[in-house]
């Protein structure tokens, strides 16, 4: 499937815990800035209610509550508060920021809602949990896994934002990178210049791209091939950079680790 | 004795023989009346040359007041505590001009004056810190800080927005998370390894078996063999304690990543501010209390650079996001402002000289402001404001006495200053208990004023018998004098002072007759021809109006004919209670005869002041007589509308009466005397001579001249004494006498030591030139009642009694008879009764 420049929506796949909702505020601003329409979801994972039944299974509660037995009544209705402070946190957002916003309930695991909500217009939006524990949850890792690989792009939202003004980053391969195209979007919308970190050989193109732009672009050689993440941190770490976009590329791992790394935020696109 | 022989008792006094006729007033013993030139004394401007008052030189300096010129001066000069001065003198004697003149040429004041300015108190911001400074250094503190926090609102945000900081803390950030993801990437690994998958639930997180990524359902799980279920609950049950003691390790991870962003936060605000710090440091090396604010700022704004500077991220780990924080009072780098309380010129020199008219406790000490913050009273150190004493601290401090006493709390908080030595800024609400908000306390601030009251006389008496810390802090009185001894040389410099006057009111000048008949108002005002008032503001205004009817007039310059105008208009304006009373006089609706004789009558005199305006109205006073115990009925007195000077006046009769008359017997009188047609109080003694006068007609049985009137008091030997108010009492007679036709013989029985303060009206004047009215100068009461009755007073003779047929003998006659009717009264009771001899 051809990537695509111009969104339409973001998915936003909802985190059960209230302390990411900074986080959800700053994605409804993105949404604003960006002009897209913002989705949220909510997964309510039936199958978690099954571990009541599997007598192995403990739950370590929060706040050194300890371990105990899964209690599948309170199981149920925890899940559904948890659904209704979703719900009523995404609509203060939305409504505070004025974006078009629509809030989805389903049922099911989180990666699997999000991925049959998005389509290749789409934004998928993953937003980096505070509690480290969260982050290598089977829920979080299956929603990553869905979101880099979907059809849609993914937006990697670090739990700290470093910077909230700056340039507009594309890390590109070449000068057909989609990931120029993305962030020039991103650039114009959000008025911020432009970066383009590419090969030598794509000078010429964006040269020819900064004349035509109404946004200022300017252009930084790296060398060819797959940058890693340490390279790439140190590249960026000049730039003081408000906004990443870069392809799909073999490394899955890197976008994570640029956005969490250095708390900003990273649109993935291209063809997964 | 019987009824008939006490009837010839009364018709014969004392049985003495009948003189073939009574003495008449020989012309010698004729008191004479006044020349005129006894009852105005004109000003004598002989050594003054000058056309109008631009050809006077204005007078420099206060008139008339080296008593407190010199008190003043002195109370300026005494630095030692308690030695403030408290300002005493009539009303419009400019006594604030004065002292201010006298400020003015003392010069700087001896007190090094100082800045003052409060500041946050970093430690205790309850408690603002106040630190002094040289005179114009505040305003220099005040600016340095404003750009230093100027600078800092965008240099903070710059250097924490800045690539070096945020490379910095990333590297923090990504430090921690990776050992944190070390630990759970291992767990995870180690957990996938063995088909566990770490869940999140909604109160926690769970461990569970998978198999092909996905949970294994119960039934699934129950089906498997028994020793599969154990394997994998034993794998679950070690993993557990893995994942408790890496969720236990976050907290500690925590701590030390915010320890080493706080530690990146504290450097880089060090950077950030140290040089700004120590630029303003540079400019007041000399100040240490500066330097120590500035290194307590340093450090609380190294200390807080998150709370206030930036915009910390959500989880309040103090990320730093740029941008100020928004504080709900305002732009958080207030707390490093600096509030000016007071400032001087650089110099100096120009001592405060500070009036407060208003004294309020917060206008007095300085109050502190509040602010409403969601709907709660909240203040700070930027909230304090300076009082009168703050302003005036290290010169002069003036106040009104009576404006002072009137405000609540003041006066008290005045003394307590004083006694302090320092400014405490006092707020009344906490007092009171009227607010409950939080409040702060300000550093006090040493207190170096001088203190100067000004009141009238009394007020200073009282408060000086009431509160004995009057004397205790105001050690030193100035008391202006009302008037000054007038003087062809006193009179000139009345002169200059008018000029100086009309100078500084703008007004028209006077001319040479202008400014005599002013001084000889200002001798009238002083109720003395041989004084001048020192009443500057009573003058002014008559020469403000002067200048106006001068204008209708269309004159350049104000003449006699303008002061007299303004003198007359303003009696005019005043005189609507005058008029009345002498109409309802010349309608007999109150009784006063000006002509012809009454037996124990006689015209007396008294004076109404009201809203400043005085006059002069007789009033008929009577008296009756009869044998008695001795007794002298004040008929005010018994109806309570006599007050106690005219109580003792009225005594004081008894006391001539006894010392006079009747040495040899009791007094055997019962008199009564009364104010005729008097409905209200009656004070003072002046009417006590004419008291007497009609006491003695009535026992003389001599009727005394209705033509004449009579003011002074007298003493138990019979002389006449001085009364107030002489020039309003004559004219006040004079008034209805001519309003009924002057017949000749009309006048005024005034005491001998009243004439030198006769500055009589010139109506008044000319009817006495004419011979068609008379003042009679009378220093005994033997002398008035010759004059009113037409016969000698007499003289006790060698035999011990008095000239035959003169007043005094008719009088003494008359108690010895009413002396032998009360005897034979006692007997005959003695008789009845049976216990007396037969």
């Amino acid at each position: 499937m051809e990537p695509r420049a111009d969104f339409k929506r973001m998915v936003l796949g909802l985190p059960h815990s209230t302390n990411d909702y900074a986080s959800v505020i700053f994605t409804a601003e993105l949404a604003q800035l960006l002009g897209l329409d913002l989705i949220g979801v909510f997964a309510e994972d039936e199958g978690l209610i099954d571990l009541a039944a599997l007598p192995c299974v403990r739950e370590l509660r929060f706040l050194g509550g300890g371990w105990h037995r899964v209690d599948a009544e309170q199981f149920e209705r925890r899940s559904s508060q948890a659904a209704a402070d979703a719900r009523r946190l995404f609509g203060d957002a939305a409504k505070a920021l004025r974006v078009g916003a629509r809030f989805d309930l389903a049922k099911g695991k989180i990666g699997d809602a999000v991925g049959s909500q998005s389509t290749p217009d789409d934004i998928i939006v993953v937003i980096e949990p505070r509690n480290p524990v969260e982050r290598v949850t089977h829920q979080f890792r299956q929603l990553m896994d869905v979101a880099l690989n979907a059809p849609a792009a993914a937006l990697l939202i670090p739990s700290h934002i470093s910077r909230r003004k700056g340039p507009i980053v594309a890390v590109a391969t070449s000068e057909h990178d989609p990931s120029i195209q993305a962030a020039l979007r991103v650039a114009k919308s959000i008025q911020e210049k432009l970066l383009v970190l590419a090969p030598p050989d794509a000078a010429e193109a964006l040269a020819r791209l900064a004349a035509v732009s109404s946004v200022p672009v300017d252009r930084r050689p790296i060398r060819s091939g797959e940058v890693g993440a340490l390279e790439l941190g140190s590249l960026l770490a000049p730039t003081g950079e408000r906004f990443v976009v870069l392809s799909r590329g073999a490394d899955v791992r890197l976008p994570s680790q640029l956005a969490f790394g250095r708390g900003v935020p990273v649109l993935v696109t291209g063809p997964a | 004795m019987p009824s008939s022989e006490i009837s010839e008792a009364l018709k014969q006094p004392a049985a003495q023989p009948m003189p073939a006729a009574p003495p008449s007033l020989a012309p010698s013993e004729k008191p004479k009346p006044l020349d005129v030139a006894q009852m105005y004394r004109r000003a004598d401007l002989s050594g003054l040359s000058f056309q109008t008052t631009n050809d006077l030189e204005p007078v420099r300096g206060i008139v008339g007041q080296k008593r407190a010129v010199d008190a003043i001066s002195f109370g300026t000069r005494i630095r030692q505590p308690g030695f403030n001065l408290f300002v005493i003198g009539a009303d419009g004697a400019h006594m604030q001009r004065a002292v201010e003149s006298v400020l003015k040429d003392a010069g700087p004041g001896k007190s090094e004056l100082s800045d003052w300015v409060y500041v946050n108190n970093f430690s205790d911001s309850r408690k603002p810190v106040a630190i002094k400074l040289p005179p114009g250094r505040a305003i220099q503190f005040r600016d340095a800080m404003h750009e230093l926090t100027d600078d800092l609102k965008t240099a903070l945000p710059a250097v924490f927005q800045s690539e070096d900081y945020q490379a910095r803390r990333g590297a923090i950030n990504q430090s921690f998370q990776a050992k944190q993801g070390e630990a759970f990437s291992a767990l995870h690994e180690k957990a996938a390894a063995k088909s566990i998958a770490i869940l999140r639930t909604p109160m926690g997180f769970a461990l569970a078996p998978l198999r092909d990524g996905k949970i294994v359902p119960p039934d699934e799980f129950n089906a498997w063999p028994e020793s599969q279920r154990q394997e994998v609950q034993e794998t679950i049950q070690g993993l557990e304690k893995e994942l408790e003691q890496v969720v236990r390790q976050i907290p500690r991870l925590e701590m030390e990543r915010r320890d080493q962003i706080r530690k990146l936060n504290r450097d880089t605000a060090q950077f950030a501010v140290g040089q700004s710090i120590d630029e303003v440091r540079s400019k007041f090396p000399d100040l240490p209390k500066l330097i120590e604010h500035l290194e307590a700022a340093r450090s609380d704004l190294v200390d807080n650079v998150t709370l206030f500077a930036m915009k910390s991220d959500d989880d309040g780990n103090g990320g730093i996001a740029g941008g100020i924080a928004e504080f709900p009072d305002g732009n958080p780098f207030q707390r490093y402002e600096v509030n000016v309380l007071v400032s001087h010129a650089s110099n100096g020199i120009d001592t405060p000289v500070v009036e407060e008219l208003h004294p309020t406790l917060g206008n007095l000490l300085g109050n502190i402001e509040y602010m409403s913050q969601h709907g709660v009273l909240v203040t700070n150190f930027r909230l304090i404001k300076p009082g009168a004493m703050h302003r005036a601290n290290g010169g002069y401090l003036l106040l009104d006495v009576r404006n002072l006493l009137m405000e609540p709390f003041s006066w008290a908080a005045l003394k307590r200053t004083l006694r302090q030595r320092e400014i405490r800024i006092e707020d009344v609400g906490h007092f009171l208990g009227l607010t409950s908000t939080v409040s702060i306390e300000p550093d006090p601030i040493p207190l170096d004023v001088k203190v100067i009251l000004f009141g009238d006389r009394m007020l200073y008496y009282i408060l000086a018998s009431l509160d004995p810390e009057v004397r205790e802090h105001f050690k030193v009185l100035a008391d202006f004098e009302d008037e000054v001894d007038r003087s062809p040389a006193a009179e000139a410099i009345h002169a200059r002072l008018l000029a100086s006057i009309v100078r500084r009111k703008e007004l028209k000048p006077l001319d040479r007759d202008g400014v005599a008949l002013v001084i000889e108002h200002a001798a009238r005002l002083a109720d003395h021809a041989g004084k001048l008032t020192l009443l500057v503001e009573h003058v002014g205004d008559l020469l403000t109006e002067a200048d106006c009817w001068a204008s209708e007039a269309k004159r350049t310059v104000i003449g006699s004919a303008d002061v007299q105008r303004a003198l007359d208009e303003k009696t005019h304006r005043a005189s609507r209670l005058r008029d009345r009373a002498q109409e309802s006089i010349l309608q007999d609706v109150a009784l006063i005869d000006t002509a012809g004789s009454r037996l124990g009558q006689v015209n007396g005199l008294s004076v109404l002041e009201l809203g400043g305006f005085r006059f002069g109205r007789p009033t008929r006073i009577t008296c009756r007589v009869r044998p008695g115990a001795g007794k002298l009925v004040d008929i005010e007195r018994e109806v309570e509308l006599g007050g106690p000077i005219h109580s003792k006046g009225v005594l004081i009769l008894s006391g001539f009466l006894a010392g006079r008359y009747a040495l040899d017997a009791p007094m055997s009188l019962f008199a009564s005397l009364v104010f005729e047609q008097s409905y209200g109080g009656v004070e003072g003694d002046s009417a006590s001579s004419a008291e007497l006068y009609s006491l003695l007609s009535a026992l003389a049985e001599l009727p005394i001249r209705q033509d004449l009137a009579v003011t002074g008091s007298v003493n138990q030997h019979g002389d006449v004494q001085t009364i107030g108010g002489v020039n309003e009492k004559i004219e006040g007679f004079f008034d209805i006498c001519r309003a009924r036709g002057l017949t000749g013989n009309q006048g005024v029985l005034i005491p001998k030591a009243n004439v030198q303060h006769l500055m009589l009206r010139q109506d008044v004047l000319d009817a006495c030139a004419a011979g068609q009215f008379f003042v009679y100068p009378i220093g005994t009461i033997d002398e008035g009642i010759s004059l009113l009755t037409g016969r000698a007073a007499g003289k006790r003779e060698t035999n011990g009694v008095f000239t035959e047929g003169s007043v005094n003998r008719l009088v003494e006659d008359r108690l010895k008879a009413y002396a032998q009717i009360r005897q034979s009264f006692g007997q005959r009771s003695l008789t009845e009764s049976g216990s007396g001899q037969p």
